[in-house]
């Protein structure tokens, strides 16, 4: 048995633990007494058992029909698009029930998949041939029968045919190909291709398992390297090893001065035909051995719907307009709190110089913009919105919202659209859809410049949903997508059409904003302060957004 | 940014759909163990919000590796290698600057949970008679504090209280009910 000292100080601990307010030397001193002990780890556990408790049994007291939730969750989970929440649902009552909503899901699925174009329609099949994806291309033509490949395409075992450009091909056993245009191969499944005629580039170092390349009289194998295969139509075959190991085996006669079996090392190169193979010197310019990122200026012409860059005072005419505007901004309330500044916001990781400009606001602010092309959410489409925010040293326990929001004006309610943004003051982050709000705590730094990202899923015939993610100041932003975001409004009906942005600013922080960004991709919209790895300077196409 | 063969892996595993027969095969073992799953995953992340994102995805992990688990094996054991996995993963991508234990009272707690893993079901059905003893006022107060979206503060200004009363009260209710909870396993 627990001291009764001890047990109410973990009744103290555990209590701000769950309130999400534990400090620093609170979360040093918990960890030291559960360290210390298998009975303050057991009282932990029984305390966390009650709090989560709490939580379903407050699910009941809703009256929200577990059925009905999980059962919407479920789908969603099937849905791949969607991440989303798993309500703690009675799973034993309703088994038999799920069973037929996830039958339900993959006839959908079938539908789906039948609708894509030259799609396997069954699913059984799918999980068999379906052995790589497209993953990036650069300049990509693909053959007729390949016309509806993009990145993000799941090719089926079967013939391959680039006619122009540089694609490269994630292999489900974890290879990564890069083929370039004119080639022409046949897929044989996760770690194995045939190169009928074409130039290809095969990195084997992070896969799980050896991936082989062959040709019309050898298999080149290899299961930690990076090599390049030419072929030319007249048969003659040039293999290069830039890392790691190859082995190479000849599927009928050897030729002269070859082994059947052999091996090539990295910095090596062999050039064989029938008749005679020998040694030539490694050529690495001759392949294309990366794809990187496509340039922020290519993203922002194909992916950027809108930009604010905050340059300039936006209470005097200002010369040059960022994109995507119809006019510039209305300031209907708080034009004498409005201060425009030289110098714009940045963050600390992963992010190129700050942009000149920014907008600070001391007091309550409303502001309006018009899209030039309206989002919408009758159709299937996806949207980014990005932007920088920064409250100021004081303000962080001062009541205030911040708050963009996107809406018709042609409709007069206030409510409907969609809208972002954080308290200061209570220290949480909110996203309204449709008049449906849902908020979460968050930890805002004052003085420091936090990046609001939210991701705008509309449906045409599926429902619509927004996400909210709030990166802290220091906190990088990758490439991809993030998995986990940080809120989620519940799915609605909305089918809006959205012309108009807006700022509002309540309350009495003091709050900077700063390049707003509204775009289709997650790139575009993030682009500026995606941190990655330097771009190698050779043997290095560039992607296409 | 994750190796290629991790996304590949991922993008594998997030693909392939398990059959009609594996799945029903997986619900079955779900319906038993999801709870105790999810109480696992509140062990190691005590965030209600993050709780439940690491749960979701973990269920559909466990449910695209379903092919993979060998029916003879530990089916709870095997869930919560994966949540342990997961959960790590979590705390590396996506709180990074939230306050979190080392790694060595994670893999603690981890064990030791896994291990105590059946005794969670019977707490939350002696919490739910618990909860009905308790004076309509603190019912109310723990359904607003639990519901979705209601902040302290917000509770706070609608009475006209400080912030700290609440949580002061909140965790006043939470011991109260902890003694009720033992109190009724001991019986």
């Amino acid at each position: 048995m627990l001291p009764e000292k001890l047990r109410d100080e973990l009744f103290e601990l555990l209590g701000a633990l769950v309130d999400d307010r534990l400090t620093r030397s609170q979360s040093e001193r918990l960890e030291e007494i559960l360290l210390s002990s298998a009975e303050a780890r057991q009282f932990y556990f029984d305390y966390l058992d009650m709090h989560s408790g709490l939580h379903r049994w407050q699910m009941e007291e809703d009256e929200v029909e577990p059925l009905d939730a999980f059962r919407g969750e479920l789908e969603k989970i099937v849905d791949q698009r969607r991440p989303s929440r798993l309500s703690w649902a009675k799973a034993a009552r309703y088994g038999a029930m799920v069973l037929l909503v996830v039958t339900l899901a993959f006839a959908a699925r079938w539908l789906l998949v039948a609708g894509g174009g030259g799609q396997s329609t069954d699913n059984a099949k799918i999980a068999e041939e379906r052995v790589t994806t497209v993953y990036r291309t650069q300049g990509c033509v693909w053959s007729a029968e390949q016309s509806e490949w993009r990145v993000g395409w799941r090719p089926t075992a079967g013939p391959i045919s680039l006619e122009q450009g540089v694609a490269e091909l994630a292999f489900d056993g974890g290879a990564r190909l890069l083929l370039e245009g004119p080639t022409r191969g046949t897929i044989l499944g996760r770690n194995r291709i045939a190169l009928v005629w074409g130039r290809l580039v095969a990195d084997t170092r992070h896969a799980s398992q050896p991936f082989t390349v062959v040709t019309p009289n050898a298999r080149l194998t290899s299961r930690d390297g990076e090599f390049g295969v030419e072929l030319t139509p007249d048969g003659a075959c040039q293999l290069h090893v830039f890392d790691g190991e190859v082995h190479r085996e000849f599927t009928g006669a050897a030729p002269s001065s070859a082994s059947s079996l052999s091996s090539i090392r990295s910095g090596k190169a062999q050039l064989w035909d029938d008749r005679v193979a020998r040694a030539i010197p490694l050529a690495a310019a001759r392949f294309v051995r990366r794809i990187a990122p496509p340039s922020s200026a290519e993203i922002d012409r194909r992916c950027l719907l809108a930009r604010e860059s905050f340059a300039g005072s936006l209470l005097e005419d200002r010369a040059e307009l960022d994109t995507g505007w119809l006019g510039d901004w209305s300031v209907e309330l708080g034009r004498d709190s409005l201060a425009s500044l030289d110098d714009g916001l940045y963050r600390t990781v992963g992010s190129t110089s700050a942009t000149s400009g920014a907008l600070r606001a001391e007091g309550p602010l409303r502001m309006h913009r018009r899209l030039s092309t309206p989002i919408s959410f009758q159709q299937d489409d996806l949207y980014y919105f990005a932007c920088l925010v920064q409250v100021g040293e004081g303000s962080a326990e001062k009541e205030g919202q911040i708050r963009w929001t996107l809406t018709d004006s042609r409709k007069r309610n206030a409510k409907g659209g969609v809208a972002i943004g954080l308290a200061a003051g209570e220290q949480v982050i909110h996203a309204r859809l449709d008049g449906r709000s849902v908020s979460r705590a968050f930890s805002l730094k004052a003085g420091e410049t936090h990046l609001l990202v939210a991701k705008l899923v509309g449906g045409a015939q599926a429902q619509d949903q927004v996400f909210l993610r709030v990166f802290q100041p220091s906190e990088p932003v990758l490439p991809e997508e993030p998995r986990y975001w940080s809120l989620a409004t519940e799915s609605a009906r909305c089918d809006g059409e959205f012309d108009t942005v807006s700022l509002q600013i309540d309350g009495t922080s003091s709050v900077t904003v700063d390049e707003f960004r509204l775009a289709t991709t997650w790139q575009g919209a993030v682009g500026p302060w995606i941190q990655g790895a330097a771009v190698p300077p050779e043997f290095t196409a560039r992607a296409d957004p | 940014m994750s190796s290629i063969a991790e996304q590949t892996r991922t993008r594998r595993n997030e693909s392939a759909v398990p059959s009609a027969e594996s799945t029903q095969a997986f619900l079955e073992y779900f319906a038993e163990y999801n709870e105790r799953i999810l109480s696992y995953i509140f062990s190691l992340l005590p965030n209600e919000q993050d709780a439940r994102d690491v749960f979701q995805r973990v269920s559909l992990v466990l449910w695209r590796k379903f092919d993979g688990f060998d029916r003879d094996g530990d089916f709870l054991a095997w869930a919560c290698g994966v949540a342990y996995y997961e959960v790590r993963n979590f705390l590396r991508v996506a709180a990074r600057n939230r306050l979190r234990f080392t790694d060595q009272l994670m893999e603690t707690l981890a064990d030791e949970r896994a291990e105590r893993g059946h005794e969670a079901d019977r707490r939350i059905t002696a919490l739910r008679e618990c909860v009905k003893q308790l004076p309509e006022s603190e019912r109310k107060l723990l359904l607003e504090a639990y519901a979705e979206g209601q902040s302290i503060r917000q509770m706070a200004e609608r009475r006209g209280k400080a912030p700290q009363t609440l949580y002061n009260r909140l965790n006043l209710i939470r011991r109260k009910l902890f003694h009720s909870i033992e109190r009724a396993l001991a019986d």
